[in-house]
């Protein structure tokens, strides 16, 4: 028939069509991404984790960097001074550095990012910006930062923070500026485009103060599943990406991609609600931790690209120390430990107490796959010492909610100590994540914040991680690696525990 | 006909009208809340969150806030997308512009082949054709679409490396439509594949009726040529069950396909819905659920009509 013909010829030239070659650039690295940045403005948010902060820290410069071991080095900042207080801080800027409009970095600059960041109705993250009191222009390149209080973390934190130029965006309305999705910013990169829900494009600054990317073009594409960003690899499409420890045989079996293994600051624990009678007795805790098989966890769903962690720091971390107990998985001892703490068995092989059943319920986020199977795994261990673990997974919107209500029994979730080791907002007396209280633990944090001095802070959060882990605060189980798919041909990674892109701009990619 | 299309259309703006206040009172029945999905956990703080409810109107009783909406509405604002920090119909026409393309193409591919290949099947009855056809159309009905399409890209992409994988055209713009027809090649075989089948299966079994009905019978005895049979008696007769089949189809095309659009990273307006509901988005949700509810009204409207237009009997039904 005519019109099957048709139709066949069609399909054939289509086909034909289809053989014509890819258009190639010259140095050019694609990586995929699963989320989407909502937005590309530095004032938003500070970037966390990957892909998150590869926009911000190609579009955006900040005061200083965070170096890989924990030190702070300038950046926009030249140099520094600190009050004998530790208060008040002078920042003189480059004199080169420039916007991609040509305009140059100043004081004023710096005075409006930090103003707007804490401005409410701006709708943005004063994240590492907490204790900023007053910002002051002294002249054009110089600018100083009073705090509320000694802050140590504000080097590190409110330093990350991308400066925005005021004289594009003063006057307008923050949160809903088109800057938002097409920004101005003094990175090394400038935007080329932003479709949202496909691609962000990025062009190197030939004049770029800190020397010109040696990479021309960057291209974040969003996909929108793993097993999308798998197949794009492996046809070429993408370069660069962040995988699970399962896509790894993928990644081995393509030619030309070679995988980057990155340990983090990041873990996970079990956050135990104090409301719960049964938490508050430390043999019941040791027993959950010494009934979790830890070991086995990192080896069967980490499939070993991870570490089992005695406290809340990670050896990614410049705070973490060797120096702390551990507590290995032991089942029969966490038999005698609920016997002692007077949990018999009952007759459906449920530990009784006073009536009651050992049983919790250990809340999750439901789109996190990892910890699922965890707890699946731990489920099945603790159910021989007759404990009784149940899983709820909630929606990652109703997460919050929950835990700063004290509305679970445990929770698990990752967690992610970026800038700086502290975390005395879920530990202090007082907190609403759990609500643990321990004067000594109050005591060890106020220490860890009472100084600039770096020494004596890594004193204080060895002591920390050691209380912590001796009254077992909370039951850390581990901390997962990152696992950065990339090409043979790049060059220039350097690890970071927060942004291994930090350094993008020194990166080679070679043909 | 014209008073039918009058009742129809008011009938669909009722429908359109109690869709959007239940999504609308679904949304905030639900627990959880935008500000805790714009927060996060460890940013989230009782003040916070009362800030931005207060800052989206949010701590207003809900018959207030669906007041608000109506007068915006009414004045043709439909609302800030609480993510993407910009015009709620601005993100979803990006994405509705996607779907279309992929939906509309995928519904005529699936006519155009589910439809011949019935006919084929039927004319050829109990021959081979006609089994290998049909047992054909069976498997791909069976078959997934995502493993159809990860099966596409892995031949495709992966290893013959002809045709992209993902995306809807390539990275920087600037793309010719040859290129655009690249991109859109697997997502639409895999979009249409199941639907074409089940077109074909359909007709097929139409077309048996139609082919031994007198009238047809009839047809060939007075010798009018074969072609001339199937084509305009038989086929006519076949259509109305068809054309019914096809706009159930077409409506659901035009929602958008999670999978097809997440296998390919096509960026329609199924993708935008699901990340919308755990992000909270009530406007983009509201904008979503106007534009998909008014393409199915009118894609069920439009069959409707054809409906009559091809047999006048449904009238009097």
């Amino acid at each position: 028939m005519r019109n099957t013909r048709t139709i066949l010829r069609s399909i054939f030239l289509l086909a034909a069509g289809t053989l014509m070659a890819l258009p190639a650039h010259a140095s050019q690295l694609v990586l995929g991404s699963l989320e989407e940045p909502p937005n590309l403005s530095a004032l938003t948010d500070l970037p966390h984790h990957f892909p998150e902060h590869v926009p911000q820290t190609l579009l955006f410069d900040s005061l200083t960097q965070f170096m890989p071991d924990g030190t702070v080095r300038p950046k926009l900042a030249a140099r520094w001074e600190v009050s004998k207080d530790g208060r008040v801080y002078t920042f003189t800027l480059v004199p080169n550095a420039k916007f991609h409009d040509g305009t140059p970095v100043t004081a004023e600059d710096v005075k409006f990012t930090f103003d707007a960041a804490k401005d409410p109705a701006t709708k943005s993250s004063d994240e590492g910006l907490e204790t900023v009191e007053k910002v002051e222009v002294l002249n054009p390149r110089t600018v100083r930062v009073t705090l509320s209080k000694l802050t140590p973390q504000f080097l590190a934190e409110g330093g990350a923070r991308g400066i925005v130029p005021k004289h594009v965006l003063a006057g307008k309305d923050l949160a809903t500026d088109p800057f938002n999705l097409k920004p101005v910013g003094s990175g090394p990169y400038r935007l080329v485009s932003f479709t949202p829900g496909q691609a962000i494009v990025f062009a190197a600054v030939p004049d770029f103060y800190r020397g010109a990317p040696k990479i021309e073009r960057i291209v974040f594409k969003i996909l929108p599943d793993q097993n999308v960003i798998l197949t794009q690899l492996r046809a070429g499409e993408i370069q660069y990406a962040l995988l699970q420890p399962r896509d790894l045989p993928v990644v081995e079996h393509t030619a030309g991609l070679r995988v980057v293994e990155s340990p983090t600051p990041r873990f996970y624990d079990l956050t135990l609600n104090y409301q719960r009678p049964y938490w508050q007795d430390r043999r019941v805790r040791e027993a959950i931790l010494r009934g979790i098989d830890r070991e086995a966890i990192v080896q069967k769903v980490l499939l070993g690209h991870g570490q089992v962690i005695a406290a809340n720091a990670t050896p990614a971390s410049w705070a973490f120390s060797k120096d702390v107990p551990t507590y290995p998985t032991d089942p029969d001892r966490a038999q005698q430990l609920l016997n002692e703490a007077g949990w018999r068995p009952g007759p459906d092989g449920i530990r009784m107490k006073n009536g009651v059943p050992l049983r919790f319920t250990v809340m999750l986020k439901n789109v996190d796959r990892t910890l699922e199977q965890v707890f699946v795994i731990t489920q099945q261990r603790l159910k021989p010492l007759g404990v009784d673990l149940r899983i709820e997974r909630v929606e990652p919107g109703v997460f919050p909610q929950r835990m700063r209500g004290g509305q679970f029994d445990a929770l698990s979730r990752v967690w992610n100590p970026v800038y700086d080791p502290d975390q005395s907002n879920q530990l202090k007396t007082g907190n609403r994540y759990g609500g643990y209280s321990n004067p000594e633990v109050d005591a060890l944090l106020a220490r860890t914040l009472g100084t600039l001095d770096r020494a004596q802070r890594k004193q204080a959060y060895a002591a920390l991680q050691r209380a912590l882990s001796q009254d077992l605060a909370r039951l850390y189980l581990f901390t997962e690696n990152e696992l950065h798919v990339a090409p043979v041909g790049l060059r220039g990674i350097q690890w970071h525990p927060v942004n291994i892109f930090w350094n993008l701009k020194d990166w080679t990619l070679d043909k | 006909m014209l008073g039918f299309v009058l009742r129809r259309l008011l009938q669909a703006a009722l429908t359109l009208l109690t869709l959007l206040a239940l999504v609308f009172a679904v949304l905030r029945l639900a627990p959880g809340g935008p500000a805790y999905a714009l927060l996060g956990p460890d940013r989230y703080t009782p003040e916070r969150a009362a800030l931005i409810e207060s800052q989206l109107g949010l701590d207003q009783p809900v018959p207030e806030q669906a007041r608000r909406w109506v007068l915006q509405f009414t004045h043709g604002e439909l609302g800030y997308s609480y993510f993407h920090h910009r015009p709620a119909l601005a993100v979803v026409r990006d994405r509705l512009l996607a779907t279309l393309i992929l939906g509309g193409l995928a519904f005529l591919l699936a006519l155009l082949v589910g439809i011949p290949t019935g006919v084929w099947a039927a004319v050829r009855q109990g021959q081979w054709v006609d089994r290998v056809l049909s047992r054909a159309a069976v498997v791909v009905l069976a078959t997934p679409s995502f493993w159809l399409g990860i099966g596409l890209i892995l031949l495709c992409s992966a290893w013959l490396r002809v045709l992209p994988s993902a995306g809807w055209a390539p990275i920087g713009g600037g793309a010719t439509l040859g290129e655009r027809l690249r991109y859109l090649l697997l997502p639409l075989i895999t979009l249409a594949a199941s639907h074409a089948a089940s077109l074909a299966l359909y007709t097929r079994t139409a077309m048996r009726e139609a082919l031994a009905a007198d009238h047809t019978r009839t047809a060939y005895a007075v010798g009018i040529p074969a072609r001339r049979v199937i084509w305009r008696y038989a086929l006519a007769t076949a259509a109305l069950p068809v054309v019914t089949m096809a706009g159930l189809m077409l409506a659901h095309f035009l929602e958008g396909s999670l999978v097809v659009e997440t296998v390919f990273a096509w960026p329609g307006i199924g993708q935008l819905t699901v990340a919308s509901i755990t992000r909270r988005d009530y406007p983009v949700l509201l904008v979503v659920t106007l534009f998909v509810g008014i393409m199915v009204l009118g894609a069920n409207l439009l069959t409707d009509c054809v409906g009559r237009w091809l047999d006048p009997r449904v009238e009097r039904v």
